[in-house]
Order: structure tokens, then sequence, then C-alpha cells
């Protein structure tokens, strides 16, 4: 079940990081905006218990661990990764992220430094949904390039 | 001006984890929902380009970036804390800390706490916890003391 957190940091006078990391309840579109009064409230009471007059980072959110068991498959290492590149759709300023355990079937059997995209299955699935959802530094959307596969 | 952002954990076959973290569009009333449903398919594309199932962990919110430098009061140092101690509704006492405390706030009779009565900070503060943050079981929580601590980091 999901749960909410709140986690402050704060930096002092020689600029180390205090972190305080809370449980706090869990963010629904219904309770949304009453959340954010509620925790404005508590960020701005907190740092006036503090020699710090601003944040230096808040996150909040919902987070789940369902268990941190290693996982039973073998081919299951985080060394072998998907190497994920993409532009901006606006600045086509590049950027990427790395995808551990890379499931090795899902290679281009006609090139195998790549994951096979166009392979009408869980590939161009998985380009579908990191183009919907997720966004560049920039706020802009993304476009994909290629998969590689890399191990490091 | 915040920013979205999706975490997933791995743990792969010799127990090593890994982190995967980006960058989406900020969750708001409006949109959480249909964010919710973007941020699921997205892990669910994740997952089946590996060879884990199910993700070990995950989490996903907004993150408010703020300022990156140091605090201009040299009294701002991380190893003071507050120590804010409370009565969870198992009827154990835990704590939490917040770091840099204005030790203004201590009560001139009892040194070592922050002024809980103070009609002022203090008070908004304890109302403020005990309003919005959560006890491990996930009730409210009863600010007992708000103690100063030194040490750790």
């Amino acid at each position: 079940m999901a749960q909410g957190f709140l986690t402050l940091t704060i930096r002092d006078y020689d600029a180390e990081a205090a972190i305080t990391r809370l449980r706090v309840p869990t963010l629904t579109a219904a309770n949304f905006d009453a959340q954010a009064g509620l925790r404005q409230t508590f960020l701005t009471t907190a740092l006036a218990m503090t020699e710090v007059p601003a944040a230096a980072g808040v996150y909040y959110g919902n987070e789940q661990t369902n268990d941190m068991l290693p996982d039973d498959d073998p081919l299951s290492q985080r060394e072998n990764k998907w190497l994920v590149q993409y532009h901006d759709a606006v600045t086509a300023e590049p950027g990427h992220f790395y995808i551990p355990c890379a499931d090795l079937t899902l290679l281009d059997p006609n090139d195998r430094a790549h994951a096979n995209i166009g392979d009408g299955d869980k590939v161009d699935a998985f380009v579908t949904n990191a183009e919907a959802f997720l966004e560049t530094e920039a706020s802009n959307a993304i476009v994909v390039d290629e998969i590689t596969f890399v191990a490091r | 001006m915040a920013n979205g952002f999706d975490t997933m954990t791995f743990v792969d076959f010799g127990g090593e984890v890994s982190t995967l973290r980006v960058k989406s569009a900020e969750y708001t009333a409006a949109n959480f929902d249909a964010q919710a449903a973007l941020r699921g398919a997205f892990e669910s594309a994740v997952v089946n380009m590996t060879t884990i199932s199910p993700v070990n962990a995950w989490s996903y919110g907004n993150e408010v970036p703020g300022s990156e430098g140091g605090a201009a009061s040299p009294y701002a140092q991380r190893e003071m804390k507050w120590q804010i101690n409370y009565l969870d509704t198992d009827g154990k006492m835990r704590h939490f800390s917040i770091g840099c405390p204005k030790t203004s706030l201590l009560d001139p009779n009892n040194k070592k706490f922050a002024r809980i009565g103070d009609g002022s900070t203090v008070d908004n503060f304890v109302a403020a916890v005990e309003a919005y943050i959560l006890g491990a079981n996930g009730g409210g929580v009863d600010v007992k003391t708000i103690e100063l601590k030194r040490g750790g980091k």
C-alpha cells in the first residue's frame, strides 16, 4: 500500500545538508490541495524553528516498498543496463537514463547492441509510455532515439 | 515551481540495488489521476524491459528545488538539532529531527527544550506537526517535547 512522504532538506552555514524525512498522508487527487496547505504550514513553521530561512529542497509524494529481497533470476544483474537515449522534443537537447537488469531477449537480432525498437511488443510499449510520461529538464516531451545494451 | 519525479528501485540476483529516477510533469490535483495512470503504464513498460518483476520499491511526487547555498547565520549548524519527541498511536515514543535549531526558542527555565506553550513559533510548529505528520503506524502524532540535541549529521 502506498504511503505519503515528505523530505525537507536544509543547508547550514557551511552548506552541509540536514535532511528530515517524514511520513504524511497518502496523496490523492481528492486531498491534494488540502495536503498542500498542511504541508506548506508545516514547512513554514518548521523553518521558523531553525536558523535557516528557506529550504534547499522539498520532496513529497507517495512511495511503496514491496520487498527488498534479491531477485531469483540469475540473469537479473544490475550491471546489464539499457541506456535509453532521447532528445528534447523542442530544444533537441540530448539526455539519457539507465534501466538496470536488462532483459536481453529484447535485443534486436539484427543489431545486437540495441533493443529492437519496432518489435510491436515490449520495446515499443516502453518507448510509447516513456514519451507519454517523461519530461526533459526544460519540461518538454522526450523523443526516444535508441536503447543500447551496456554493461557497467 | 515544482517538477514531478518517479523513482523505481530494483534488487538484482546478487542483492545489489539499482535506482532509476526520471522526471515527469508536476503533479497537481487536476492531473493527479491522469499522471498516475501514465506513471503506472510507464513503470509496467520499464519492468517489461527487465528481468525483474515486480519492482522492489517505487516513489513518485513533486520536488521543489530551493537554494543550495549555505545559510547566512553562523549559528545554522546541522550538528545541532531539534529532536521532536512524540507519542505514537501504539503508545510508543518516537522522534524525528530538524537541523539548525534556533536556540532562542529554548525555554529559559528548562534550557534543554524548546518552549512549548510560547503562544508563538513553537506552538505553531507543534500544531502543524500534529495536523500533518503521521507516526509509524499511519496515525496522528502527539508532540510531547522538543529537545535540543548535539552531534550526528
